[in-house]
């Protein structure tokens, strides 16, 4: 059974998604939805943790890459932290690393943002 | 070798799930190792979302069948549906160079299939598409 959560924290004034499960064709809609409430409340400095995902498909990477836009289009950007060696594979795959920076664990891309 | 797993449903994004509790069961019954499910998840994921999203363009979506199964170290996952022709040849290359600006969000699918995959076999056969992936794997 695949399971899927979102919680959202902020620190300081970046806000910090702290994802589990996977985040597949079904679940990343709700993924998509937390990220684009963060944009439109003017929150566009963003860290996703993944540090409790243990798969990930090319729908993880549409959400993530639609997100990056309109982070950084709003001045601000989408960072990933504590990526797991079966998500940080597809990531690979996908050439994803070339355009979004990713930190051993959320507080260094908390961090990173200063 | 045990019988494969199969199931037939209509492709649509509903029935996503489904089709993808497949894989868990597969898992389960050969107790495959962690690595090897999600390969065998993220095929069987991007193969059928693949189905769903192009092989019904304007028009009720009919049939997919996917059959899993496992023997002698490999998997094997197929798909068949009645749906336009769409192999892997038929996509436009993934575009995965370039900034963030012009990065396509989607189109990475068969990228990842061709990649992650071990074997790949397209068919086009009178009206169905036939797609046969396999993956060896590593005993846990």
């Amino acid at each position: 059974m695949r399971t899927f959560d979102v919680s959202t924290r902020t620190d300081g004034s970046t806000v910090v998604l702290e994802v589990a499960g996977s985040v597949d064709a079904v679940t990343a809609v709700r993924l998509a939805d937390e990220l684009q409430a963060q944009l439109d409340a003017g929150r566009p400095r963003i860290v996703v943790d993944l540090g409790a995902v243990s798969y990930a498909s090319s729908a993880a990477l549409r959400v993530l890459l639609a997100a990056v836009k309109g982070a950084r289009g709003a001045g601000g950007d989408l960072r990933l932290a504590a990526v797991t060696p079966g998500v940080a594979k597809v990531f690979e795959l996908a050439g994803f690393d070339a355009i979004v920076q990713r930190y051993d664990d959320a507080a260094a891309a908390v961090a990173s943002f200063a | 070798m045990a019988n494969p797993l199969r199931i037939t449903k209509p492709a649509t994004p509903a029935n996503l799930a489904l089709f993808l509790t497949l894989i868990d069961v597969l898992g389960d019954r050969h107790d495959l190792p962690a690595e090897a499910r999600s390969d065998l998840r993220l095929l069987a994921e991007e193969a059928c979302t693949n189905v769903v999203l192009h092989a019904y363009p304007e028009r009720e979506p009919g049939d997919l069948t996917l059959e899993l199964s496992f023997a002698d170290g490999i998997a094997t996952v197929h798909l068949e549906d009645d749906g336009v022709p769409f192999g892997p040849d038929d996509a436009p290359p993934a575009e995965l160079g370039g900034d963030w600006q012009q990065r396509p969000e989607g189109g990475v699918g068969w990228h990842l299939i061709k990649n992650m995959s071990d074997e790949l076999a397209y068919e086009r056969l009178g009206e169905r598409n036939r797609l046969t992936l396999r993956k060896r794997v590593a005993a846990a």
